[in-house]
């Protein structure tokens, strides 16, 4: 393993070819765009963001040859409303899904033998049929669209499975809760159920009392036959190859690093031999026990990135990677459960990453997640920008790289003009967040100000004011002494929020 | 009066710096590289240009926590700055001694480079505070005149600036930069060496390209032989192999030659170590960039022992057959093939050198101390004597020229196989900072054919180990040189070498130039027995037995020439002549074939052709092209 970081110059190499000419035919091509999402990755979880423990030699070659955001937020601190947002370009005030909703009201929707047996257990609350995404949107310009990895926005028998929302192709997890496991009975090729060769361990299952916990052994029940990440991985190459003559769209909506802890044994031994021994998970904080969970999240996030390096040598070898735009970003930001430890990797460095600061939360370390994107010869090499950005600007972005317009509002602004330098990239005059969850939160983006309500629930409204520029940690709450920002702030709460229409989404507080 | 006890105390300083050992102990803090501000978190860059690719390592000071990592390469177009590349600075461990050192180099490697023209160029880093900048030069490929300036031997005595040899060879403005090895003397501190010698170097080294091979100290060790890489029980080496980590090898080879031309095979060795031996066009000139150190054999328990140490021999009643093997290394079976490969191809190429970190030859008799003779030492390429021919009769395939560095004592060697002078010279260059003298000082007159000059000991004779080695120039410690610099340098030889290569006339210049000297002034004063000029044929300087007939080429000149002996199939030799009509010489007679025109599509063979001794041949070749 040690291999790929004395690799690690070479394979960031980035080429200055003779482009005018080549430049010129190829403005007639429309660019492929690979989308990749990764699932709760934070901000410092990457090597080209800070990251020191974990090494990602591959997407930080995305970052070195393209563009990274510095300041770059979530639409929503969790992993449904953040996808909904994305592909509808709206933010959490006027989106559909607002908060990660189970539908219970169908069953015992987290029983998993029943749902292994009963599609209607699966699933998120659905999308509304006819929704405006970036699927339709793309398809609509021509482009063939794919999403693998974990869709959440609609059960498989409702009309909000991706084939009903503008992708022509779908594989993977339809259901978050079947996420929990990367090793499932089935997956889900389009509207077919493909069964796995795995045997039923229920996510969330402890390690027996009677095991002892530091036996490697011990653990044999949660590495099973078909790891679900590598049989994705297979299913979007096979996509990029079987659209190589087509522009296409690739929304790979990537599971990991999401608990469970559940990584390929080479990479958990590299992370073993670089960190040495350490405390075996036993299962206490959900999901699955491992008996090197540092090491598992550690090689969880390199599994990633070299599935991201696979991609791009494919790319390279099909002759489509001038072509291609590669986005890289996370739902959202670290998670505090199921053994993982987001301090010990200062996983949303510079932003806190405790539990109740990283993911699930409107604090920094919660919604502020890496952006990078590639396209050569269009975007500069090396480039970082602070440019206010959430991922609800995503879809009028590829909106305006393939020339068609969205219709109706749309929350987000093209981020375009950053991306290649040229044209005028007009701003955000806020970025806005509400979070019908985790107490109910509200929060608001405006210049080097950040606002937030964090325990809407209890009838607490009152906003705490941070300097970002000063208080990345939000740490030192200065509403006291700027009322005028904080009444701003609160008359931009009132105007962008409207009444969620499903009852789950819903803040009482505020009318709904 | 403060001021004047302050000067004491630092000329005190001085003196007992240059008294003092030279191997500080390690981690002692003699540069401040840790609280370097971002704006100049840049130390210096190095580059090559060769085929068209650019390859640049930039060498940063170790960044704080939350400074930006990637690195940019702009180079300026129209008036404009554009960036070309990008990179992550390299945070990969130094390795033992250095585990907790990062490389923080920052490497590019740019194809399809426009070598037509000078471009500006800058790295930016620590989130665009910090830039840098210089000059990547066209190939000079029209220039008859090529400069090669050689330096070796960066002692550590004296760590100050060298703006001396800075505005000398910014004045000399050589198209190329060589240093042979010892860059650093810090054996476990090779991070802040190597950032000291871009403080007193890049300014020359950011503007044209640059050869640095690192030699046994810049690894950490007192003499290398590398042994193919295996692990060495003593940082004396004399087993053979590396002592600190393959690591810190790594690290010292990824800092100084990352930047060379692509290995021409890359293979690594035992434990990982890489391997970096390539070949470099400047202009009509073709350099090999060699590793003589990497593959040799070590000493130690495979020769008896005749001194205090496995590798110097101080008994005068030795007998060097004695401690020659055969089958010991020098180059090595992968080396000695790529100087066959390559120095049969002449696309381009009018002269061809190799570099390297030492010369073929143990050309000194009192080493260290001036009372302390060696009869022979084993860290030469002296030894083993069978290695040394092997690879001087590859180097003469091709007229080879040979400049290297490492014996502090700087010489012009004309190399003799079987007989004197019948292989190439070498210029052995003089160090910057001499950590150790070596003196030329036969005891008896030379034989054969004097050689021209004013020094004493001037001639054909035998090395320590019996090689042939005529002595052209060499310049001793003295006392007699004490310059306006400061005397310390000139006593002890320190200096460093300049080559004019012509590819017209093909003559090879040799200049050795004292520390202290200012080249601009009238007066300046190179080493007595400098200059030396020869010519690219007397790098085969074997003579004849027989010659071809006579070749008269029309509607090309000076083609390239290939003369292989029949029987064996073995290439006599590969060379560009001079000219349209020549007569090949060759060194048994026989029957030959030669291969004529221009690599690699406009070449004619001819097969069968009978060597005679006599010179006067009637039979000429005529060729039309």
């Amino acid at each position: 393993m040690n291999k790929i970081t004395i690799l690690l110059p070479s394979s960031l190499l980035f080429f200055l070819g003779c482009q005018s000419q080549q430049e010129a035919d190829k403005e007639h091509t429309k660019p492929n765009i690979i989308y990749i999402l990764a699932d709760d990755l934070g901000y410092g979880d990457l090597g080209c963001y800070g990251q020191q423990k974990i090494e990602t030699p591959n997407i930080d070659a995305l970052a070195v040859s393209g563009i990274r955001f510095t300041q770059h937020y979530t639409s929503s601190p969790v992993c449904a409303p953040a996808r909904c947002m994305l592909l509808t370009g709206l933010h959490s005030g006027h989106a559909q899904i607002r908060g990660n909703d189970e539908w219970a009201d169908r069953g015992d929707v987290w029983d998993f033998e029943a749902m292994a047996k009963n599609a209607s257990l699966e699933g998120q609350r659905p999308l509304k049929a006819g929704t405006q995404t970036i699927g339709t949107l793309l398809k609509q310009a021509g482009y063939k669209t794919g999403i693998v990895g974990k869709w959440g926005l609609g059960g498989p028998l409702t009309e909000g499975i991706p084939n009903n929302q503008g992708f022509d192709f779908f594989y993977g997890y339809n259901c978050q809760r079947q996420a929990h496991t990367f090793f499932p009975v089935h997956l889900w090729k389009n509207t077919e159920k493909v069964p796995l060769n795995n045997k039923m361990i229920p996510p969330h299952t402890l390690l027996p009392k009677e095991a002892d916990p530091f036996d490697p052994e011990s653990y044999n029940d949660f590495w099973l036959t078909d790891y679900a990440s590598e049989l994705m991985q297979n299913e979007l190459i096979q996509f990029i190859k079987n659209n190589k003559n087509e522009p296409f769209f690739m929304y790979y909506a990537n599971p990991i690093p999401h608990v469970p802890l559940q990584a390929p044994k080479r990479w958990v031994d590299y992370y073993v031999k670089k960190f040495g021994d350490e405390e075996p998970y036993t299962g206490d904080k959900g999901y699955f026990p491992h008996r090197y969970p540092l090491a598992a999240y550690a090689a969880m996030v390199s599994y990633l990135d070299e599935q991201v390096g696979e991609i791009v040598a494919l790319l390279k070898e099909l002759g489509l990677y001038e072509n291609t735009i590669i986005v890289f970003s996370s739902d959202n930001g670290p998670s505090f459960n199921g053994g993982t430890d987001s301090p010990w990797f200062d996983s949303a460095h510079p932003f806190k990453s405790e539990q109740g600061w990283g993911k699930a939360n409107l604090t920094e370390g919660g919604i502020r997640i890496p952006m990078i994107a590639q396209w050569p010869g269009k975007i500069e090499p090396g480039t970082k920008t602070d440019l206010l950005s959430a991922q609800y600007d995503v879809l009028p972005t590829l909106c305006e790289i393939v020339g068609i317009e969205p219709e109706g509002k749309i929350d987000g602004i093209s981020f375009l003009p950053t991306l290649t330098g040229e044209g005028n990239q007009n701003a955000h005059e806020f970025i806005y967040w509400e979070f019908p969850a985790s107490g109910g939160q509200q929060a608001l983006r405006m210049g080097k100000w950040k606002g937030i309500r964090k325990n809407i629930f209890q009838d607490d409204l009152q906003i705490l004011l941070y300097n970002l520029e000063e208080d990345v940690q939000e740490q030192n709450d200065v509403s006291d002494q700027y009322p005028e920002i904080v009444q701003k702030i609160d008359s931009i709460f009132l105007q962008e929020h409207t009444p969620a229409e499903l009852d789950r989404f819903k803040i009482k507080q505020f009318g709904d | 009066m403060v001021k004047k006890k302050y000067t004491i105390i630092v000329v005190l300083i001085l003196v007992l710096n240059f008294f003092g050992n030279a191997q500080k102990p390690s981690g002692e803090n003699w540069l401040d590289i840790d609280n370097v501000p971002d704006e100049d978190a840049i130390c210096f860059a190095l580059y090559t240009v060769n085929n068209n690719i650019l390859k640049l390592t930039a060498q940063l000071y170790p960044l704080q926590k939350d400074v930006d990592r990637i690195v940019k390469l702009q180079i300026q177009k129209e008036g404009q700055w554009k960036t070309i590349a990008a990179t992550l600075v390299s945070e990969e461990s130094y390795g033992w001694p250095q585990e907790d050192e990062k490389q923080w180099t920052a490497h590019f490697r740019i194809e399809e480079w426009d070598s037509s023209q000078d471009y500006r160029y800058r790295v930016l880093a620590a989130g665009e505070k910090a830039t840098y900048e210089g000059l990547v030069r066209k190939d000079p490929v029209e220039k008859e005149e090529i400069v090669v300036a050689g330096f070796t031997g960066n002692g550590n005595y004296d760590r100050r600036l060298k703006p001396d040899i800075i505005k000398n060879i910014k004045a000399q403005d050589p198209d190329l930069l060589f240093f042979s090895g010892d860059q650093s003397y810090d054996h476990e501190q090779h991070l802040q060496a190597w950032l000291l010698f871009g403080q007193q170097f890049g300014e020359i080294i950011k503007d044209r390209p640059t050869v640095c091979l690192p030699d046994d100290h810049d690894i950490g060790q007192g003499n290398v032989w590398g042994e193919a890489g295996i692990k060495a029980n003593s940082n004396a080496g004399n087993d053979g192999g590396y002592y600190y980590s393959a690591q810190y090898v790594n690290s010292v080879q990824n800092a100084q030659t990352w930047h060379l031309p692509d290995g021409y095979d890359p293979t690594p060795v035992e434990r990982g170590i890489g391997v970096y031996y390539t070949s470099l066009k400047i202009g009509k000139i073709d350099f090999a960039i060699l590793e003589d150190r990497k593959f040799k054999t070590g000493p130690k328990g495979l020769i008896p022992p005749m001194g205090p140490r496995p590798d110097h021999i101080t008994d005068p009643e030795y007998d060097y057959m004695t401690v020659d093997l055969p089958e010991g290394i020098i180059l090595g079976d992968r080396q000695l093939r790529f100087l066959d490969e390559w120095g049969q191809e002449w696309q381009g190429i009018n002269m061809k050198v190799a570099l390297s970190q030492t010369i073929f030859a143990n050309a000194a008799h009192r080493h260290g101390k001036y009372d302390y003779t060696l009869f022979a030492d084993m860290d030469s390429n002296g030894w083993p004597q069978s290695a040394r021919n092997r690879a001087l009769e590859s180097m003469r395939k091709f007229f080879g020229f040979h400049i290297a560095g490492d014996q502090h004592l700087a010489t012009v060697i004309h190399h003799g196989i079987n007989q004197y002078r019948d292989a190439g010279f070498s210029f052995c260059v003089p160090s910057i900072v001499n950590y150790y003298n070596r003196w030329w000082t036969p005891l008896k007159e030379p034989d054969g054919k004097p050689v021209p000059g004013s020094l004493d000991g001037l001639g054909d004779y035998y090395d320590g180990f019996h090689n042939k080695v005529t002595m052209y120039a060499y310049a001793n410690p003295s006392e007699k040189r004490k310059n306006k610099w400061g005397g310390e340098w000139g006593e002890r030889a320190a200096g460093y070498g300049l080559v004019r290569l012509n590819v017209k006339t093909r003559d090879i210049k040799m200049e050795c130039w004292p520390r202290g000297v200012d080249v601009t002034t009238a007066d300046a004063e190179q080493y007595e027995g400098w200059p030396i000029t020869i010519n690219q044929m007397d790098n085969y300087g074997r003579e004849a037995i027989a010659y071809l007939p006579e070749i008269k080429v029309s509607g090309m000149e000076n083609p390239v020439v290939q003369v292989i002996y029949e029987p064996t199939e073995e290439i006599v030799y590969t060379v560009r002549f001079q000219g349209s009509q020549f007569q090949p010489k060759v060194f048994k007679e026989g029957t030959y074939t030669v291969k004529i025109g221009e690599q690699p599509n406009n070449l004619k063979t001819f097969y069968g052709i009978n060597a005679q001794e006599d010179e006067k041949i009637d039979k000429v070749l005529n060729i039309d092209f």
